[in-house]
């Protein structure tokens, strides 16, 4: 069993997965007639890549500064956040 | 009669479209603000070092995945050659954005199973070779789907006139690297291929579902691209081709 990864990178997983199936699901609900098909899988895909934005919200700021530079006008991640 | 997509069809095509440029922008923008060290990133005309950087930094927690979990990088080339059929599937079915969608999948499949390869067994001859025939199934079935999709037209011809030019542009790199000559120049190579053939068919389909009022062929922006893949996919298989004859002269002179 291969050690746990970082949350951050499962997240940021989920975001890119999500955006795949969600993709190929809108693509069948609007070219087939597997239209609930589609888009139960763009639905789940959609609920995929929201899961990993609301993991990223807390734990990661939006601004990485460069090193030694202004450190204080990146976003931080709230003081509740593990 | 022809067929007239619904008010809903419309709607849930622009929605779409909307989405993907807008996930597209805000995702490029936050790349942008970030310091990036691009030198080991090789940019072309098509796609710069810029963009390539930010595809590969979107795809790193899934190599990272496949990598921790000792993921053999034969099963992602394998699982690129099923990805491969149901593009051919799609396209034979006229579903032009699924199928677009689809072989963008495997074309990041492509880039994956290589850097899976590197990091892992440090890139062995079986790989290579395995990967090498899987791109070349990968690249024909795609024209075979899109031969299907335009059958009944004289877009047919364009489709084998680009299907020949993709298949030289490797034919020619093969060759001049088995006489020994290195051969990567080339406007266009197999990413950048995927990227046009991807994204055209993705909004294509989407414009057709959009405006079904609009007075022009059916899936005129598909047709653009394809035309627009065989030009470019065959200048490029001559620029390679006077290239390896310059190298493999120099040679003989000397």
């Amino acid at each position: 069993m291969p050690d746990p990864a970082p949350p951050e990178l499962v997240s940021r997983a989920k975001r890119v997965i999500g955006m795949f199936v969600a993709m190929v699901g809108s693509g069948i609900a609007l070219e087939s007639a597997a239209v609930w098909t589609g888009t139960g899988i763009m639905l789940a895909g959609l609920g995929l890549m929201i899961w990993g934005l609301a993991e990223r919200a807390p734990t990661t700021p939006w601004v990485v500064p460069e090193p030694g530079g202004d450190v204080s006008a990146a976003p931080r991640a709230p003081e509740s956040a593990p | 009669m022809d067929y007239y997509p619904s008010i809903l069809e419309q709607a849930f095509a622009l929605a779409l479209l909307v989405f993907i440029l807008g996930t597209a922008v805000v995702s490029i923008r936050a790349y942008l603000q970030r310091p990036h060290d691009l030198s080991g990133v090789r940019g072309s005309a098509v796609l710069s070092a810029g963009i390539r950087g930010w595809y590969i930094e979107n795809l790193a927690p899934i190599e990272e995945f496949f990598v921790r979990w000792r993921v053999a990088p034969a099963y992602l080339s394998y699982a690129q050659l099923v990805g491969s059929v149901l593009v051919t599937v799609c396209y034979a079915c006229g579903m032009v954005f699924t199928a677009g969608w689809l072989l963008l999948c495997t074309g990041t499949l492509d880039i994956i199973d290589g850097r899976v390869a590197r990091r892992t067994q440090g890139g062995s001859a079986r790989g290579a070779f395995l990967d090498s025939v899987v791109d070349r199934y990968a690249d024909s079935l795609a024209y075979l789907g899109l031969a299907i999709f335009f059958r009944s037209s004289w877009m047919l011809w364009v489709v084998l006139f680009a299907f020949l030019g993709t298949l030289m542009v490797s034919y020619v790199r093969a060759r001049a690297e088995a006489l020994g000559a290195e051969c990567k120049v080339g406007l266009l190579q197999r990413p950048e291929r995927y990227v046009i053939l991807g994204f055209g068919c993705v909004f294509g389909a989407l414009v057709e579902h959009m405006t079904p009022w609009l007075h022009a062929p059916h899936y005129w922006l598909v047709i653009l691209t394809v035309v627009v893949l065989a030009a470019l996919s065959n200048a490029s298989a001559v620029q390679r081709v006077v290239h390896v004859l310059g190298v493999l002269g120099e040679r003989s002179d000397a």
